[in-house]
């Protein structure tokens, strides 16, 4: 009962305290580089010995069309390609979860609607900076991932598996017949 | 108590067999960044056609005209790079980036790729189509690239 009462007066105060939070607040959270923000430009940058930015742009767009992205936008002038591809999300050991939750809730005679990852839209955009006074140009690559689930709710995130980047910048690399270094 | 438990072991044996079913083989679906079901000299092979025209403009133009031929909506064209995207919905999904370089001095390389609701399209037969429908519109043959 005690114990009860605890959790009520805890749940009603994170509840006043999450209404306290203006969109400023949040927009002001979102405004701040995000914890690893150097570690993560190290991880997407590549600097390739070159001055030729629309040939490394046409060499990326061929490696994108191996990985089966589809181009949705390009600006060649500002050195950025957007790629995106659409692909399954599901996941066997989420899938396992939620049945098993499913089962447990409807035998402890609770109904639970179970729910996974069922498809997502990976996006990857490519950025070329050439470096002032010298002949190289940086390629910055990331990739975020927008996950639907069955029930139709979503969730986004930013890939940050570093054996993610280097495979691909491996992948360029080989396209664009040059070595990248990294910065 | 003994019951409950059975009906727990039943529940539990039919909830590993619909996950048999239903979950694939996929652990990670992070992978699907990378993850292709063809080698890229296979794809590019499958992909790509070579003309026998230096003109990148009118290739570009013929490309954009065999898309709406097919039922395709231009959702993006790029002068520079050479490069069409266009998408074609009829109860299914699919879009399709075509890219176009110069290959060599004398011909230009027209490239093809496409995805059918969430999977890519790595099989020849889709690509033979379309670029059996580009020769009509270029007056060019398509030749094969090794």
């Amino acid at each position: 009962m005690v114990k009860g009462r605890i959790v009520a007066a805890t749940l009603a105060v994170a509840i006043c305290l999450t209404a306290c939070q203006t969109p400023n607040d949040i927009a002001m959270r979102i405004g701040v580089a995000p914890e690893g923000a150097v570690k993560l430009r190290a991880l997407e940058t590549r600097r390739y010995d070159t001055t030729d930015q629309t040939a490394i742009l046409s060499a990326a767009t061929q490696t994108l069309q191996d990985l089966g992205f589809t181009l949705t936008e390009s600006s060649s002038e500002v050195g950025v390609l957007v790629a995106s591809k659409q692909r399954d999300a599901e996941e066997a050991g989420e899938v396992a979860g939620q049945v098993a939750l499913t089962i447990a809730m409807a035998l402890l005679g609770s109904y639970h609607n179970p729910d996974w990852a069922k498809d997502q839209t990976i996006v990857v955009t490519l950025v070329t900076t050439p470096i002032a006074n010298s002949k190289q140009v940086d390629v910055r690559v990331s990739f975020d991932r927008i996950i639907q689930t069955k029930n139709g709710l979503s969730r986004a995130e930013l890939i940050q598996d570093p054996e993610i980047y280097r495979e691909f910048f491996t992948k360029l690399s080989g396209g664009v017949f040059l070595e990248g270094h990294e910065i | 108590m003994t019951r409950i438990s059975v009906r727990g072991l039943f529940s539990l044996v039919c909830g590993c067999a619909l996950l048999l079913v239903l979950g694939g083989c996929q652990t990670d679906s992070r992978q699907q960044v990378l993850l292709t079901d063809k080698s890229q000299v296979e794809l590019r092979a499958v992909q790509t056609r070579a003309f026998d025209t230096t003109d990148k403009m009118l290739t570009l133009r013929n490309v954009i005209a065999t898309l709406q031929d097919l039922g395709f909506v231009v959702d993006k064209a790029d002068e520079t790079l050479g490069m069409v995207s266009a998408t074609k919905l009829s109860g299914y999904a699919m879009r399709m980036t075509i890219t176009i370089r110069p290959r060599g001095t004398t011909q230009i390389a027209v490239r093809a790729s496409a995805q059918y609701n969430l999977s890519a399209v790595s099989d020849a037969a889709p690509y033979q189509q379309f670029f059996a429908a580009l020769e009509k519109a270029m007056f060019l043959t398509a030749n094969e690239v090794d």
